[in-house]
């Protein structure tokens, strides 16, 4: 802590800090002087609400319109057949009265006020634990949630760009990904290994990935590249093993 | 600096444009694996399978119409007898016995009866004698020479004997009579002793033997099956009796062609005609009669002659009901049946998602129905169209063995589903599918 507080006092006085939404769209167009100023002072709160009400929108929102829940309900019968539950008539039916009220929407919105900041705790405490301890680092623990939550930024863009694509289309998906990897080998079995593998690797994750990285240099003067790579070592671990029990 | 943040800003929008639109286009099949078949035209039959029992068709069982020793026997079980020809003896002396008391019986009564009419001739001679002497006593007193007690005394004489005359003309028919009771006595008793010679009623072959010499045999009964004595059977022609499931019944008619394959001649099959069709469904009896199948009688005739043929051999008959020539044919496991929603007028409602929107697994099933809609049950085939299944109702027609008739719905080239059978079984109408298999054409009728 007094390490980042020495840090922070060298940096020029005279820079203002941005405001929370010049934080956000910098974290997409200059990543390293955005991260500079959350290195200096760690805001976390505003930024997890915005990218709570962003991703809670995009998933919520189209969810009061029709087609929007019979996507959504689509998207439920798909994912119980997938873990193996066999969707009766009456289940459907049931599913189906229960889709035309908008409270399904309400607590989609609501639920990523408490998904997103769990997740960003979640993240801070495994990336807080690994850099101060393995690699005797001193960031704090708000100044790692800080970066953790501002490069949700990435994953908020994300989601705003394939909500409306989505709801064009007429589907919806858990992850609202519409740019992982797995449509380039279409012709791959989809519960094949390398099929779970290819649709694990998504576009916006790996960028959020590198931003993350940026982040985390800000804050422990490392090389952003090894720092990068390490994540990807886990990320692509974590993707192996997911694809590998995931697959049919 | 900021040039090359611009590249590299147009380098991860067009990356991550191109990836969301190959997310977007380039989607990966995920239907159900299924197999396929194109429909083809095929020549049918339609046929109904039953088992039965060989039988004869003219078969008689012999018994005998007396008690008594079998005293001599002709033939045994496989001899080929001609009709008349003798086959047991049954021992004959009680019956002769019986047939020599009655006719000496009737000769004793034949003499009787010459006695008698004997008599009545005395009876006329004294009858006459006695009106003699009434004309001669009523002269004699119409000249007063005899006393008018002598004319009442031949009166009387003259009544007695038509008297004693009118009775021994009865006794002459009463003894014609009993010459008639002794005549049939001895016809019947002459006809009991021809029963214990049994002869063959047809020409055949000995089906059965029941009997040994020296063994007693009992008057034969119609319901007691032990007092057969020997089964003749004519064998130039067989039939089966086969039972045939109520379901099956209405399309059987009398003429139609069936081959019947017997057990023990596993590797042949003979041509026959159904000869006979049952109206009353068979009485089954036994425990568990009450859940027992309805079956009724069918008789097929075997064509020719069945070389080395046993009465009783169970044989299967497959009895063709109808045939058609090139007939649009689709494979029994690819037609099921699903619940749809209907239009007043029939047809089918199927259910179109919104603009843009994916369909729905259960649209039509679970959709509130509009007035003039209704739920019905609708047999019909799904067909791959697009990589999906389409529900497609068919009216099918005769049933093969591997595949219906399809009258409406299908033409020739669609390509129906065929299996797995949870597959098939499971799809709803507008399911995305993956074949899986090459399109087969399944061969058989």
């Amino acid at each position: 802590m007094s390490d980042v507080t020495a840090t922070a006092s060298s940096l020029p006085p005279a820079e203002p800090i941005p405001n929370l939404l010049s934080r956000a769209i910098g974290v997409i167009t200059s990543p390293g002087a955005t991260f500079a100023h959350v290195a200096r002072v760690p805001k976390v709160a505003g930024m997890l609400f915005l990218v709570s009400l962003v991703l809670g929108l995009a998933q919520g929102l189209p969810q009061l319109t029709e087609r929007g829940r019979a996507a959504a309900l689509e998207m439920q019968v798909q994912q119980m057949d997938r873990f193996g539950v066999t969707v009766t008539d009456e289940m459907y039916q049931q599913m189906e009265q229960r889709s035309h009220s908008n409270l399904g929407a309400y607590i989609s919105i609501i639920s990523m006020f408490v998904a997103i900041p769990f997740g960003a705790v979640i993240m801070t405490v495994l990336l807080w634990v690994a850099f101060n301890t393995i690699m005797r680092g001193t960031a704090s623990f708000k100044h790692v949630m800080a970066v953790v939550a501002h490069s949700q930024s990435v994953t908020a863009l994300g989601a705003l760009i394939a909500a409306p694509i989505m709801y064009a289309q007429g589907v919806m998906r858990a992850t609202n990904s519409i740019t992982n990897l797995g449509a380039l080998l279409p012709m791959l079995d989809e519960t094949s290994f390398l099929a779970k593998l290819l649709g694990g690797i998504d576009l916006f994750v790996i960028w959020w990935v590198v931003v993350l990285a940026i982040g985390l240099t800000a804050l422990y003067r490392k090389k952003t590249s090894s720092i990068a790579t390490g994540l990807f070592i886990v990320y692509g671990l974590i993707l192996i093993v997911v694809a590998y029990f995931t697959a049919g | 600096m900021n040039r090359n943040k611009i590249i590299i800003g147009v380098l991860i929008i067009v990356v991550i444009g191109a990836v969301a639109y190959a997310n977007l286009n380039f989607k990966r099949t995920t239907g159900v694996d299924v197999n396929v078949e194109k429909i083809a035209l095929r020549d049918l039959e339609a046929i109904v399978s039953a088992s039965g029992k060989i039988r004869p068709q003219r078969s008689v069982n012999v018994s005998a119409e007396t008690m008594g020793k079998v005293v001599g026997l002709a033939v045994n079980e496989g001899d080929q007898v001609q009709a008349g020809q003798f086959l047991l003896q049954i021992d004959p002396r009680n019956l002769q016995t019986q047939v020599n008391r009655t006719g000496a019986s009737l000769a004793a009564a034949q003499s009787q009866l010459a006695e008698t009419r004997a008599s009545v001739d005395n009876a006329r001679t004294n009858l006459k004698q006695a009106q003699d002497n009434l004309e001669r006593q009523k002269e004699l007193i119409k000249a007063g020479l005899t006393p008018r007690e002598t004319v009442d005394r031949a009166e009387n004489d003259v009544k007695l004997r038509l008297s004693d005359l009118a009775q021994r003309e009865q006794s002459v028919k009463t003894q014609e009579t009993r010459i008639r009771q002794e005549e049939a006595n001895v016809e019947n008793a002459q006809f009991d002793l021809n029963k214990v010679r049994l002869v063959s009623p047809i020409a055949g072959i000995v089906t059965r033997r029941n009997i040994e010499e020296g063994e007693t045999v009992v008057v034969g009964t119609m319901n007691n099956a032990g007092t057969v004595l020997l089964t003749i059977a004519d064998l130039s022609v067989i039939e089966t009796e086969v039972e045939v499931d109520e379901t099956d019944i209405p399309f059987i008619n009398l003429g139609q062609p069936a081959s019947v394959t017997i057990d023990a001649f596993p590797d042949k099959t003979f041509a026959g005609k159904v000869t006979e069709v049952g109206n009353s469904a068979i009485q089954a009896t036994g425990a568990g009669s009450a859940t027992r199948a309805t079956n009724f009688k069918v008789v097929v005739t075997l064509e020719g002659t069945v070389p080395d043929v046993r009465p009783g051999f169970t044989c299967t008959a497959v009895i063709t009901t109808a045939t058609r020539q090139k007939a649009v044919s689709i494979p029994i496991q690819a037609t099921t049946v699903r619940e749809m929603v209907v239009n007043a007028d029939g047809s089918l409602v199927r259910a179109a998602p919104p603009q843009g929107q994916a369909p729905s697994r259960r649209t039509t099933v679970t959709a509130e129905l509009q007035p003039g809609q209704t739920r019905k049950e609708i047999e019909g085939a799904f067909v791959v169209t697009d990589g999906k299944a389409v529900f497609t109702p068919i009216k099918s027609g005769i049933a093969g063995e591997k595949f219906f008739e399809v009258l409406s719905g299908l033409k020739e080239g669609d390509a129906v589903i065929t299996g797995p059978f949870t597959s098939v079984r499971s799809l709803k109408d507008g399911d995305a599918v993956k074949v899986t298999t090459a399109f087969t054409n399944s061969t058989g009728k």
